[in-house]
């Protein structure tokens, strides 16, 4: 099948078929106990190509990555690198072979400088194992002036932007030779106009000669910049195409196996008065201000969408309103009754559900049990405890009907949390949340890592709780999903509340020039 | 998978309810607990073993073997006293053990249980011997100032951990150091016996008021049939400190607050935003684990003896973290922990007195479980966690 | 001068805390080596005493040299134990280091009991010649080298590859592994590494200091180091800094004397200048960031 794709594509690649492909997966298969996450996985890459690898959530993409930068090994089947059978069995095999990879979560130590980072593993040695690190600044240097902007070696990690530090993960590719680039998911931490920057640099790359492999996101960006497409769906491959002869139907269609497109969500209820209030909050950390005098409103039956580049003190905002931070300044409000200063369980006992950004961290016991977990945070009400002791029949009532309302799939209710899939982990963190009968929900990237399906789930379950009444303050990063729900949208940049708009009118290209702070500040906040 | 049936009231159960309301099957949980005695099984075997290797190194002779084996047998169990030994010595460690575990649940490493129990044990010294009232009041006084001693000492690591983030295993280290010099300035000066005779060693308080010591438990034991002698050092404290494991367990698994300390102790992230007040229960975790370590010594001092003595702080709190590892924090676990490591220690005085191997044999046998009973858990854990991911991919 | 001057700043107290500078510091040392790789070693005071206990049987075989070199080979010989438990078997790296304070509870006495006949004390073993400082009297070659060691940490973590290695393994192993660093080759060395010194800390305690082995002689010095270390913010430059103002206040349990303030507590005062210590730096200072987290290349567990 791949074959066949390859001959369609333009002069570039198949130019490239003479030599051999770069990359060559022959009956690749990948099974962890008992589940298959690759499936006779074929697959060809050519030389000096870009090509990305879509599917779903769990259709395989990031096992077979793994596979060939060597963090994993095939149960069955062969990888030839340029024409040549290899195992690789670690990093290092990877590394020898020129073949590198970006993690969607960066590798980068933090506490290091550009330059410690990049050499780290191929250090230039003055001798007797001494670290030479003023030739390993010099070579940094010298890498990064042939590449994009400007890039300080002597810096530390820390304290460059996400944008920059991609870059670091992609001269530390080139620093040790790689002529095969494997990018995860590059573009899910940048903002639009980032993502440009990094698509010239990928081009650049491909003209110097390299082949890119990336796992892409967001489909529009794959027509953009890649040359051909392979599809992957439950471990398999279904398909490979080029880019110039498909559309974004016809790649998401082979994605999730039936026509299915993800469009925004009408309700039937209108929006009501203020529910939560937040008023001139300024939060403070670090000898930072990460959030700057911010103003905010949710209404009853609202989705309100906050949309924002990570970082710009959303994290801030929700723990603030949660009763995680107590702000310097300000007030938060909700239902009119007054919550600046109040903790965690008062404000939940108001009519607070939050649903944590990272769940299995902050909104799970993964050890404990699934019933456990289906009433922690609303342990101290009745039927689950009353005078101090908890009544386990009621909490085991609870879980049953999360897993049955939630559609969550467990192997008991007396299992631990970890018996779960993530997936379900989430369903169940947020059928708790729903169930605890909110006048508020802060519902933090709910659908983050959830396949179309689930994602659809979960985004029913917000209208249908934005029809009963529900005041909803949805943060995510994912625009589609803001697009998508949200009756009121709201930019935050900087720690402030930058734009609002209606969540019909907002586009696209509008809210990312917002995000990005390249308009906006001045202006008072119109809707 | 076998499950019972269980009737639902709605009319068409979704698929997979049955299984979802089914309470674990029999031979499942019998499996599970299987898997959980097979740690400790393999870490008492490894145990014998290398105290068989350190008897063969030192004696180099296998009759040396059978002379532990045989004296660790008839004397550490048959002995006339030996029961009552066993369950005396365990008492001590029960509450050790309990200290320990309380803390744990909550992520916290109370090493300082041997200076808790140092000021405890003061602290019910002086009320026995100070005070004069009726048993009635004397006694839980008594006992009480034991408990408000080892709080007062646990509060110091807490208040630093909670408002300065101090790590209490350096904090609570640091305290058993100054608990130490406290108890030889109180011990040898304002507390002293005038009559005390003998150096350093040998310091003490002025006795105990009868009113403030617990009885011993051997006419009990001896009338429903034992036949220890009077001074067989078990007493009442034998049951307190049952009573304490089942009070324990009970708090962990069937209250909120043991809900809430197992959140805080299992992911201390997720119980800010769950609603539990971290801080609030640090405090709650480590002075009660310090009001339990605070009964450690109290069955010495008013329950064997009848007075506080510098030898009654012999290691307890070290051998508690023992304890509580070894039983896995449940209250079952730590009794039968105490139980074992009592029965060593019964079986070293066999081992002392009628074989030429030294006696501190049964120490090594005790490090070696504890080093190796944390990596068999460890090992277990895994082995549970990938059997339930492996099922977990099998349903999907 | 008045006595308390001479108490507190005399050049015997002086003399006595650069003698318990020594010990402390190769504790400290150790630690850092380990904090760094991403271990963390509550069991240094363990490995410590098996140090003294070990240097002075060894002292007693061989001569002063070769103790201090059973001292140090003691201590790797436990740290195996913690590295075995904590890097291979993945167990938490506190409850592994308590497990190994409580192996050396007991155990010396055992080894007593069957080196000497006695549970409690070594006899008299020889120590090596000692060296004239100015004005500091005299002190054991081991002040000098233990400088010098302090120098040769300072220099293998922050100039040699080695260190490099070593130190991204406990900030981000995982970056580390994905550049082929091996992540769990590093941590052992930094256990390792850390077991050394300590035996060395107890060779220098037994063989040096006293003269003898004797059950207790450690007094808590292991976690007095684990202080320093925090203290010295992860750094040997720092440590050695952190480590004079402990060797100093344990100088002081010997020196100092006021009456109104029983000698009880003065004994006591190097631990409660830790506890003051703990609390007022503990939040301040940056650990290693994955100090303390299990790894594992590719888990899915």
């Amino acid at each position: 099948m791949a074959t066949e794709a390859t001959e369609v594509t333009g002069d570039g690649p198949s130019e490239a078929r003479r030599r051999s492909p770069a990359i060559e997966c022959r009956g690749v298969t990948r099974r962890y106990a008992g589940v298959v996450a690759n499936d006779q996985i074929d697959l060809e890459v050519a030389e000096g190509e870009i090509h990305a690898l879509v599917g779903e959530n769990g259709a395989g993409k990031s096992t077979l990555m793994k596979m060939l930068y060597g963090l994993e090994q095939p149960d069955e089947g062969e990888i030839l690198v340029r024409g040549e059978p290899q195992v690789i069995d670690s990093p290092r095999k990877a590394i020898e072979l020129r073949i590198g990879m970006v993690h969607q979560h960066f590798m980068l130590v933090d506490a290091f400088t550009v330059a410690e980072n990049i050499v780290l593993g191929a250090e230039p040695d003055k001798g007797g194992g001494r670290l030479d690190l003023e030739e390993a600044e010099r070579r940094v240097g010298e890498l990064a002036r042939g590449f994009g902007t400007p890039l300080d070696p002597h810096a530390r990690v820390e304290d460059i932007g996400v944008g920059q530090q991609q870059r670091v993960e992609i001269l530390k590719l080139l620093y040790r030779g790689a002529d095969i680039l494997i990018l995860d998911e590059p573009t899910a931490v940048l903002v639009p106009q980032e993502v440009e920057e990094l698509f010239d640099n990928m081009r650049q790359l491909k003209a110097d000669g390299k082949t890119i492999i990336f796992i892409a996101h967001s489909l529009d960006e794959v027509l953009q910049v890649a040359d051909r497409i392979t599809v992957l769906r439950d471990g398999k491959v279904i398909d490979t195409v080029a880019a110039a002869d498909t559309d974004t139907h016809q790649v998401a269609e082979m994605m999730v196996g039936r026509p299915v497109l993800l469009r925004r969500v009408e309700g039937k209820a209108t929006p009501g008065g203020p529910m939560l209030q937040v008023k001139d909050v300024r939060v403070t950390a670090g000898g930072k201000e990460v959030l700057a005098g911010l103003d905010l409103d949710v209404r009853r039956s609202e989705i309100y969408g906050l949309a924002g580049v990570e970082g710009n003190g959303q994290a801030e905002l929700v723990e603030a309103l949660v009763g995680l931070t107590i702000p310097e300044t300000g007030r938060v409000y909700l239902d009119d009754d007054e919550l600046t200063r109040a903790d965690v369980r008062t404000r939940r006992q108001a009519g607070l559900a939050y649903i944590p950004e990272d769940r299995h961290a902050r909104g799970m016991v993964l050890q404990m049990l699934v019933s456990e977990n289906s009433v922690l945070g609303v342990q101290e009400r009745a039927p689950f405890s009353r005078r101090g002791l908890l009544d386990l029949k009621a909490i085991r009532r609870r879980a049953v009907e999360l897993i049955r309302g939630f559609r969550v799939k467990a192997p008991s209710v007396t299992a631990p949390a970890y018996a779960l899939s993530g997936g379900n982990q989430q369903k169940l963190v947020l059928g708790r949340e729903f169930a605890s009968k909110p006048k508020l929900l802060i519902a933090a990237h709910p659908t983050r890592g959830l396949d179309i399906g689930a994602t659809q789930f979960v985004w029913q379950e917000l209208v249908e709780a934005r029809d009963e009444g529900v005041a909803v303050l949805l943060i995510s990063s994912n625009l589609e999903e803001i697009l998508a729900l949200a009756d009121r949208v709201g930019v935050i940049y900087d720690g402030r509340i930058v734009a609002q708009v209606r969540g019909s009118e907002a586009t696209m290209s509008e809210l990312g020039l917002y995000m990005t702070g390249a308009r906006g500040g001045d202006e008072e906040p119109a809707a | 998978m076998k499950v019972e049936e269980k009737p639902t009231p709605q009319p068409e159960p979704e698929p997979g309810f049955e299984e979802v309301a089914a309470r674990v099957p029999w031979g499942q949980r019998l499996r599970g607990w299987g898997i959980q005695l097979l740690a400790p099984a393999v870490s008492l075997l490894i145990a014998a073993v290398i105290g068989v290797l350190v008897i063969l190194i030192v004696q180099q002779s296998w009759g040396d073997v059978a002379d532990v084996a045989g004296a660790m047998w008839s004397y550490g169990l048959f002995n006339r006293n030996s029961v009552a030994f066993i369950l005396g010595r365990a008492t001590p460690l029960i509450f050790a053990g309990l200290a320990v575990a309380i803390a744990f649940k909550a992520g916290l490493f109370n090493i300082g249980v041997e200076g808790q129990y140092a000021i405890g044990a003061l602290a019910a010294g002086y009320v026995g011997y100070q005070l004069s009232a009726p048993t009635a009041l004397h006694l839980p006084l008594t006992i009480l100032a034991g408990m408000a001693g080892g709080v007062l000492w646990a509060a110091v690591p807490a208040l630093l951990k909670v408002y300065r983030g101090a790590h209490e295993v350096i904090s609570t280290i640091m305290m058993n150091f100054v608990a130490n010099a406290v108890l030889l300035y109180l011990l040898s000066d304002l507390m002293k016996d005038p009559n005390q005779q003998g150096g350093i060693a040998q310091q003490q308080t002025p006795p105990i008021e009868p009113t403030a010591q617990v009885g011993s438990m051997v006419p009990f034991f001896n009338s429903i049939g034992f036949d220890f002698r009077g001074s067989a050092p078990v007493t009442w404290f034998f049951v307190l400190a049952i009573v304490a494991a089942i009070l324990y367990s009970l708090t962990v698994r069937r209250t909120r607050f043991g809900f809430e300390l197992r959140v805080l102790g299992t992911n201390p992230r997720a119980a800010e935003p769950s609603g539990i007040r971290s801080n609030a229960m640090i405090m709650k975790a480590m002075l009660l684990s310090g009001a339990i370590a605070g009964l450690v010594a109290l069955q010495d001092v008013i329950g064997i003896d009848d007075r506080m003595k510098l030898d009654y702080i012999r290691g307890y709190g070290f051998t508690g973290i023992a304890i509580a590892l070894l039983g896995r924090n449940s209250g079952l676990g730590i009794v039968a922990a105490a139980l074992l490591f009592s029965f060593l220690d019964r079986a070293s005085s066999g081992i002392g007195l009628n074989t030429d191997v030294p006696k501190e044999v049964t120490s090594i046998m005790q490090a070696v479980i504890i080093l190796t009973i944390v990596i068999a858990y460890e090992v277990v854990r895994r082995m549970t966690a990938r059997r339930q991911l492996r099922e977990q991919h099998e349903r999907a | 001068m008045p006595e308390i001057l001479v108490q507190l700043f005399g050049l015997a107290t002086i003399a006595s805390a650069i003698r318990a500078f020594v010990p402390l510091y190769l504790a400290t040392l150790g630690g850092v080596f380990n904090e760094r790789s991403g271990i963390v070693n509550i069991g240094i005071d363990g490995m410590m005493i098996f140090g003294t206990w070990f240097g002075a049987w060894g002292a007693l075989q061989w001569g002063p040299v070769a103790g201090l070199l059973t001292a140090v080979a003691a201590g790797v010989a436990v740290a195996a134990i913690h590295g075995m438990a904590t890097i291979t078997f993945r167990v938490d790296h506190i409850v592994s280091g308590v497990a190994i304070n409580i192996l050396a509870i007991g155990m010396p006495r055992f080894l007593s009991i069957v080196a000497y006949g006695q549970g409690t004390q070594s006899p008299q073993v020889p120590s090596l010649p000692k060296i004239d400082l100015p004005g500091l009297g005299e002190q054991s070659i081991m002040v000098p080298v233990t400088v010098l060691l302090g120098f040769g940490a300072w220099f293998v973590l922050t100039r040699t590859i080695f260190g490099l290695r070593l130190r991204s393994a406990g900030e981000n192993p995982r970056a580390a592994e994905s550049l082929g660093v091996r992540v769990r080759g590093q941590r052992w060395a930094g256990v390792l590494i850390s077991g050394g010194f300590a035996g060395l800390a107890g060779g220098y305690l037994s063989i040096e200091l006293v003269g003898l082995y004797r059950e207790g002689m450690n007094q808590g010095r292991g976690f007095i180091a684990l202080a320093a270390l925090i203290l010295g913010n992860w750094s040997p430059i720092g440590a050695a800094f952190a480590c004079l103002l402990f060797a100093w206040t344990e100088a002081l349990t010997v020196f100092l004397r006021v009456d109104w303030i029983n000698n009880a507590f003065i004994q006591s005062l190097p631990y409660i200048v830790t506890l003051v210590v703990l609390a007022l730096f503990f939040r301040r200072v940056r650990p290693p960031k994955a100090v303390g987290q299990a790894y594992e290349a590719g888990s899915p567990v």
